[in-house]
């Protein structure tokens, strides 16, 4: 046809050259199959099948799938180690209860002193002010103030510490209205001059109970010393010395542990911390470590907590080696960090309380493989003055910890 | 302009179907219950046209025709050509001791482009999975600690496959492909313990091998309705790497290696009308016990054999839709090449059996008008797999759609 190209009319079924006018139909047969394709495709997807008729001829050897073995060993160290009589931590502790007694011991670097050149000041009031730490309860006792009366350093102090110089001020932490007050009057602003203009002559401060019981609590590092004046200028004013050194030294832990003592004393006042070593076997290169951990027994005549109190059990690892004789934490190269930690831990009914410590997997694998020495764990409780003491069974005791440890040997190849 | 728009529909349907299916079939698991140990299923690379004919394609040459297993089957390719294939899987496993299970996936055993070069010369690109390994099992484990493990392993042998095909003469085509061998086994193992204070143990097992190609050199020649062809493939050493990772931890094991054996195929078509034809091949891969040193599994040779019957759409635009509808039917007879333990038997040591696979397939087809695209669909029926030896058998529906689209569906 003259004029028509086959491209320029479209085929049909009915004629596949194209030379026709008719219209073409729609591909209903393709579609169909294209809705067919579309439904046999959709439900094809993944669904878990056959999960349990496999195990007919899962074959992998005469050692099957791998075993998962739970091994119980006794520790074959353990101790509590003191930390020393020295406290540089966030808290003061000053006080006295049972066996423990704390003094708080105080350095001022340089004073502010209000303007010396106006002949009209008066100075009202000199006085120490801390702010009490109210994780621990307020005791009912007296403090006092005392300037030290020999020279003592932070790198060597200890108890029982520096002799107690001048009584300058006392008062009950009971009765302090926001922080505790120890107000030692306007007369001693001659000292404070003198202590300014010779800071030789003041060998610190020491607090430390005159009467009553228990143990007072205050902030590290928000200690001051506050002088109130008022001038011609100024009907009140007051001037700030902050207080540079603050730390507390409390007696020793009495007795001091032999290594053969059938308890370990951990946390409390004194805060001990309880150091174990458990034998780690070589296991099979590949294995799965499903647990490891430690598990402590409290005595039943342990002291049990209040219901408010709560402690943190920290576990952490020792770089050198150490024996049961060994008394302090000093030269065990403690990691500043922990390991893993008991959070929330309470001695409620002591009968029948477990201290439970999960030792990290990836420790584990290291003392296996030897890639570093087992010189083991050292317990330790932050803020353990707030809680009493654990007593927990040791290894020479009748119920001894376990080290509980399982083990998974690597499964088989699929060759 | 109308058959233009309405081929590009029919494409972009089609491919958007392929898609979906593609997508569905990554997240595709549990393929034959057979493939937790050894090399895996063994996977029939053809779409549905050759596998509705039991997958004999060694001689099967067109210019919209071609087989994967012949790289001379595409020497008459004339333009550009897109093959994809997508197979939905239902299963039924009977088991003498864990009762029986169905179970159904789907599947991409082959994607393929070609396009014709100058000098005559035709040149593809494939991806074909070579075996399936795909399990996902559960067990109670009573030794030691009881324990419930869960393995989920996937990969298998998968195949990259470059063809160069060119016609030599008027009836003799000749092919090469260079064959990538890559893929690996993996396996994730969990094992949770009804005591809580066991952290759940993860293993990973990695099987992965260098990848390394090896030759097929094919051949075809006819002679009026009869075609011959013939594939040989040389052989290749892969090293294997077996790693178990576990938490904090790796075990590498080297020095063990995986030889793609030697083989060949070869078969015929020969019509006997101008609609009927019939096919047979013969597939041989000489795997041994040299193949892979393992206590696991053991290989024989594999062997397919494949017949099929072919009526082909009629040549003219008469009749009812079911004259114009090409209709093939086949069967397969397959033996695996993995030697698996016996029921009992944990190791070769024991025993080993075979798995013999035989199928029963049907199939049809469309083409688009302007025989750039085309959909084939296939139906096959089977089982593997003996009771006696394993103490379990499968049963298999597979239904394959493959979609073929060429540059003359876009324009």
């Amino acid at each position: 046809m003259p004029g028509f190209r086959e491209a320029d009319v479209s085929c049909s079924a009915r004629s596949h050259k194209g030379l026709s006018s008719a219209p073409v139909p729609r591909p209903r047969i393709l579609t169909l199959v294209l809705a067919l394709a579309l439904a046999a495709a959709a439900p094809a997807c993944s669904k878990k099948a056959e999960q349990l008729v496999g195990n007919e001829i899962l074959s992998r050897g005469p050692d099957g799938l791998g075993t998962t073995v739970r091994e119980i060993t006794p520790l074959d160290r353990d101790t509590y180690l003191t930390t020393g009589t020295t406290d540089f931590g966030g808290t003061l502790l000053a006080g006295i209860s049972g066996g423990y007694e704390a003094i708080t011991l105080l350095k001022v670097a340089s004073w502010s002193l209000p303007d010396t050149n106006d002949a009209s000041v008066v100075v009202d009031s000199v006085r120490l002010e801390m702010t009490l730490d109210l994780k621990m309860s307020i005791p009912d006792m007296v403090l006092e103030l005392r300037t030290a009366g020999s020279v003592w350093d932070t790198t060597s102090v200890a108890w029982p510490g520096p002799s107690a110089g001048s009584i300058l001020t006392s008062a009950d932490p009971l009765d302090a209205v926001g922080p505790f007050t120890l107000d030692l009057g306007g007369g001693a602003f001659s000292l404070v001059r003198s202590w300014a203009t010779n800071p030789a002559s003041l060998n610190g401060f020491v607090i430390r109970r005159v009467s009553g019981l228990g143990v007072a609590a205050f902030r590290a590092g928000a200690c001051r010393f506050r002088i109130v004046y008022h001038s011609a200028t100024s009907t009140h004013a007051t001037v700030d010395t902050a207080v540079g050194t603050d730390l507390f030294i409390h007696s020793p832990l009495v007795p001091a542990a032999t290594g053969a003592d059938t308890t370990l004393i951990l946390g409390g006042l004194f805060a001990p911390v309880v150091a174990f070593r458990a034998p780690i076997d070589s296991f099979t290169p590949g294995f799965s470590l499903d647990e490891a951990r430690v598990v402590f027994r409290v005595r039943g005549d342990s002291p049990t907590f209040a219901d408010s109190i709560f402690v943190t059990v920290e576990a952490r690892g020792m770089k050198n080696s150490w024996t049961e004789g060994t008394a302090d934490t000093a030269g065990l190269g403690i990691s500043t960090t922990f390991l893993d930690r008991v959070v929330s831990y309470q001695v409620r009914d002591a009968s029948d309380t477990l201290l439970i410590v999960p030792i990290p997997a990836s420790l584990v694998r290291s003392w296996s493989s030897g890639a570093s020495v087992n010189e083991g764990v050292v317990l330790r409780i932050g803020d353990s003055f707030r809680a009493p003491e654990i007593w927990l069974y040791s290894r020479e005791s009748s119920k001894p910890p376990e080290f509980r440890i399982s083990t998974t040997s690597p499964p088989p190849g699929r060759f | 302009m109308k058959r233009s728009r309405r081929s590009l529909a029919i494409a972009l349907l089609a491919s958007a179907c392929l898609l979906l299916g593609l997508g569905l079939g990554v997240d595709a698991r549990a393929n034959s219950v057979y493939s937790l140990g050894g090399l895996g299923e063994p996977s029939l690379a053809e779409g549905a046209r050759l596998r509705a004919l039991g997958g004999a394609g060694v001689a099967e040459h067109g210019d919209r025709t071609h087989s994967f297993v012949n790289p001379a089957s595409i020497a008459e390719a004339q333009h550009l050509l897109i093959e994809g294939t997508v197979i939905p899987t239902y299963r039924r496993v009977e088991s003498e001791n864990f009762g029986s299970e169905t179970g159904h996936e789907t599947a991409v055993p082959s994607l393929r482009a070609l396009v014709r070069l100058p000098a005559d010369l035709v040149i593809a690109g494939s991806y074909l999975v070579g075996t399936n390994a795909h399990f996902d099992l559960l067990r109670d484990e009573n030794t030691g600690t009881p324990s419930t493990v869960r393995i989920e392993g996937r990969g298998g042998l998968d195949l990259i496959r470059v063809s160069l095909a060119r016609k030599a003469t008027r009836s003799l085509r000749l092919g090469v492909d260079y064959e990538i061998v890559a893929g690996s086994y993996h396996e994730e193992w969990s094992r949770d313990f009804a005591d809580t204070a066991l952290a759940t143990a993860r293993d990973t097992l990695e099987t992965s091998f260098s990848k390394h190609g090896r030759w097929r050199i094919g051949g075809q020649y006819s002679r009026g309705r009869v075609s011959v062809g013939g594939v040989l493939e040389t052989a290749r050493r892969l090293p294997l790497t077996m790693t178990q990772r576990t938490a904090g931890t790796l075990v590498e094991r080297r020095g063990v290696s995986l030889t793609i054996p030697t083989g060949f195929v070869a078969g015929f078509s020969a019509g006997f009308s101008d609609r009927m034809r019939v096919v047979g091949q013969y597939g041989r891969a000489n795997w041994d016990r040299g193949s892979l040193a393992s206590d696991l599994v053991d290989f024989r040779a594999e062997e397919r054999y494949s017949f099929g019957i072919e009526r082909g759409r009629a040549l003219d635009a008469g009749g009812g839709i079911l004259n114009r509808l090409p209709v093939r039917v086949g069967a397969t007879l397959l033996r695996w090449p993995d030697l698996l333990p016996v029921s009992g038997a944990t190791s070769v040591a024991g025993g080993t059996a075979e798995v013999t696979e035989r199928a029963l397939s049907i199939g049809t087809g469309f083409q688009s008008h302007d025989k750039g695209g085309a959909i084939d669909l296939s139906l096959e029926v089977g089982s593997r797999g003996s009771k006696e030896d394993f103490g379990l058998s499968e049963r298999f529906v597979r239904f394959a759609i493959s979609l073929q689209v060429s540059d003359d569906t876009w324009k």
